[in-house]
């Protein structure tokens, strides 16, 4: 014991007990000191990792580093404690994409704690608490990422995401990799990590791609091939890490065919069927000649809107007689079954003129003829009051003063505002106007119609694509209320197509940017090839080839796009490729063992 | 910053620091060492008086504590390997006299497991090499008067412990 204590009395009988069960504790007090120079001398000489990465590394949650990483980051953490705040903010970039990581890792090691038994049982918990402790540390700092991570995504939703991600992402393994270099990890312990890294960032590769609007609009699922890339990655780290290069060639065969198989599948499995294909006219022509699902009613409007454009568009019209007979076969059944059908999807029957005079006379409405006919009121149901004028008058022709009383209740159902009138309802006036209306009366249905697709229309100045939405509630405005970015999507296919009908019938009002709009139907063509029949797809098609035959439509000039569009566009893909080769590039080039006594021990 | 100075004064502190969380001998040492070879070479950045002990204290107590975060991160809640190999040759002892003594010894580490860990630290930090109280003080940031107090009542409630034990059939 030391002659330095100046406590006699703790020197009793208890004491020299203390002092000698800790006595295995007590170093030689000049070799420890050699070993203390030994350190200094050997990381003043070796190794000159910089501030900001030793601060960074103290950042980083244990289970993402090997213990000498993180105790280099942990002593850095207070010695670099006092000034040069700012050298912590590499740290707090790569925190986004770690705190992404360590959501699955936090679920994983909780789960692998539930599960272990035996002797990894202590192993698996004390993860599971340092996973914990991690959270519970950096609290703060995690709240105030996400919170900045949150009002990005409020700015640019995808964009700024990936950016975050992407900058966050490389700023980590760039942190792992300045460690690494100066021999505080071995090649195993970083290819693990980098490997756990990457399969954990998998989902988000996926959410990423399916997120993207540009996934839309590339055929070849670029932002799949990108998930392919990081798990390829990962594969590869793996391999490195367990010392593929010492394995018999046996054994490395073995490992590729395994993993070319493993990434085949995926390819096979994920990205063939799982990409997209564009949909044309052909295919639409196909879908209203085929398509044989008539129990979903729902998509009879689909089917309805493509042979109106079909037949119109100035090219050679689908053969319908298949489908019509398909159609009469399916009310035949429903009339044999005493089932009634919605007179709504009579209506779109007797739009494309599939009913017979049989199916008409079933769905004529003695309401409609005792009161309707002479009624003086406004119509505010125009589908509805579509199938009973027409069922009605082919029967029975009105006179000329009920078609011009059944006209102006038509057009006065124009000043009910509160009705809605979306493109749908638009195209029924018209058809009735067709059927008791004349010129002027559609001269002022004309001048309504141009002034709610403006309203609908979602386009504005410079945007790449727009749609006509169901109601200008639904878009999104600044505070001037111009349309701002929206996020488009199938949900406006139906109102577009059937806005593109109505300014085939109308002309196309002032303000809409048919470039815009045919972006946005090129993009609703595209449809995963494992299907045989997309009515979103066929329809996008179809409306496609109906803007195109509109007497004002001007092909688009080819544009010449710089090379920074064309890595844009596939940033997903590249971002996925350049990621992995990081990591495998880190693994590999960390030594396979460590000079360094603090390392390796993890 | 004298490195020979600061090792001699916060050398056995620091041990006993590592050691109270549950390192063994040879980790407390390299654990210290680490300690000490990283406030040197940051040394620069400490903005104390080199040759006031409880601003070194300080300094140290920062390393330490991290240190400790991330070298225990794999040992919560797993029992203490009991570091008797390394002082007990039993080749030339007699048996049942190693056998006592390493029995001895185990009571007493085990009884100060049972501490709670502020007391269990000053235990450790003091006995392992005799260390000043203005030294542990320092590296825990407590006035002398502060450890002595902490000491005897680690003591007293050490001995409580081992007195019940060795009433026990």
């Amino acid at each position: 014991m030391s002659g330095r204590r100046e406590h006699p009395e703790f020197d009793d009988e208890l004491g020299v007990r203390i002092a000698d069960a800790t006595e295995a504790y007590a170093p030689d007090p000049d070799d420890f000191l050699r070993e203390v120079e030994q350190r200094t001398e050997r990381r003043e000489s070796s190794r000159v990792i910089p501030t900001f990465v030793r601060r960074a590394a103290a950042l980083l949650p244990p289970v993402l580093l090997p213990l000498s990483l993180a105790r280099t980051g942990a002593a850095a953490t207070a010695t670099a404690a006092k000034g040069g705040s700012w050298k912590f903010l590499p740290g707090v970039l790569a925190m986004p994409a770690v705190i992404a990581v360590m959501i699955f890792a936090t679920f994983f090691v909780s789960l692998r704690a539930a599960v272990v038994r035996g002797e990894q049982r202590d192993e698996a918990r004390s993860a599971r608490h340092a996973v914990a402790q991690w959270w519970r540390r950096n609290m703060v700092l995690i709240i105030v990422v996400m919170l900045v991570v949150a009002f990005t995504v409020t700015i640019t939703p995808t964009d700024g995401l990936l950016l975050i991600f992407g900058i966050s992402m490389l700023g980590f393994v760039g942190i792992v990799n300045a460690l690494a270099r100066e021999g505080f990890a071995t090649r195993r312990e970083l290819g693990l990590r980098m490997s756990a890294f990457l399969f954990f960032l998998s989902p988000y590769s996926i959410s990423a791609a399916m997120s993207s609007q540009d996934w839309m609009t590339t055929a070849t699922g670029s932002g799949l091939l990108g998930l392919i890339a990081v798990i390829s990655g990962a594969v590869v780290c793996s391999g490195l890490a367990v010392g593929f290069r010492d394995f018999g060639s046996k054994i490395r065969v073995g490992f590729a065919i395994t993993a070319v198989v493993i990434l085949g599948s995926m390819h096979t499995l994920g990205v063939q069927p799982l990409s997209k294909v564009m949909a044309d006219r052909g295919y639409a022509i196909r879908f209203v000649e085929e398509w044989d699902e008539l129990d979903g009613h729902a998509r009879w409007e689909h089917f309805i809107g493509m042979v109106e454009q079909l037949r119109n568009d100035g090219q050679t019209p689908p053969q319908l007689d298949a489908a019509q007979a398909r159609f009469h076969a399916y009310l035949d059944g429903l009339y044999a079954s005493d089932t009634e059908l919605n007179s709504l999807y009579a209506t779109e029957l007797e739009l494309v003129g599939f009913l017979r005079d049989e199916d008409r006379q079933r769905f004529r409405s003695d309401y409609w003829e005792r009161h309707g006919v002479a009624a003086e009121t406004s119509i505010v149901s125009p589908r509805h009051a579509l199938l009973n004028v027409s069922t009605h008058s082919r029967f029975e022709p009105y006179d000329d003063a009920t078609r011009a009383r059944v006209a102006r209740r038509v057009l006065d159902g124009l000043r009910h505002e509160d009705i809605g009138h979306d493109p749908e309802k638009l195209l029924a006036r018209a058809a009735l106007l067709d059927l008791v209306g004349d010129a002027d009366d559609h001269a002022a249905l004309q001048t309504f119609a141009h002034r709610k697709l403006r309203e609908l229309w979602s386009g504005y100045e410079g945007a790449d694509r727009a749609a006509f939405f169901s109601s200008p509630d639904l878009i999104e405005r600044d505070a001037a209320g111009t349309p701002i970015e929206q996020r488009l999507s199938f949900i406006w296919l139906s109102t577009t197509s059937q806005a593109v009908q109505l300014m085939a019938r109308y002309g196309v009002p002032e303000g809409v940017d048919l470039h815009a709009l045919d972006a946005y139907l090129t993009d609703m063509s595209l449809y995963y090839s494992y299907r045989r029949f997309d009515s979103n797809a066929a329809l996008a098609a179809a409306a496609h080839s109906r803007l195109h035959a509109l007497a004002e439509w001007t092909p688009r000039p080819e544009p010449n796009h710089p090379l920074l569009w064309w890595i844009y566009r596939q940033r997903l893909l590249i971002g996925g490729i350049l990621l992995a080769l990081f990591c495998v590039v880190v693994t590999a080039r960390a030594p396979e063992a460590t000079e360094n006594p603090a390392a390796g021990t993890a | 910053m004298d490195l020979p100075r600061l090792v001699h004064r916060f050398r056995g502190p620091l041990i006993g620091f590592f050691a109270a969380q549950g390192a063994d001998p040879r980790e407390a040492r390299e654990l210290a060492q680490d300690a000490l070879a990283e406030a040197f070479l940051a040394r620069d950045r400490f903005r104390g008086d080199p040759d006031d002990l409880n601003a070194q204290g300080a300094w140290l107590r920062g390393i330490a504590k991290n240190l400790s975060r991330v070298s225990f991160r794999d040992r919560a809640k797993q029992p203490r390997e009991l570091p008797f190999d390394e002082v007990v040759d039993s080749s030339d002892r007699d048996p049942a006299a190693v056998a006592l003594m390493t029995e001895r010894r185990s009571r007493v580490l085990l009884a100060i497991d049972e501490l709670r860990p502020a007391w269990r630290a000053v235990l450790y930090m003091h006995y392992i090499e005799g260390s000043g109280l203005a030294e542990v003080g320092a590296l825990i940031g407590l006035s002398d008067r502060a450890v002595e107090g902490r000491l005897r009542r680690a003591r007293a409630e050490l001995k409580r412990i081992l007195e019940s034990w060795e009433v026990q059939p």
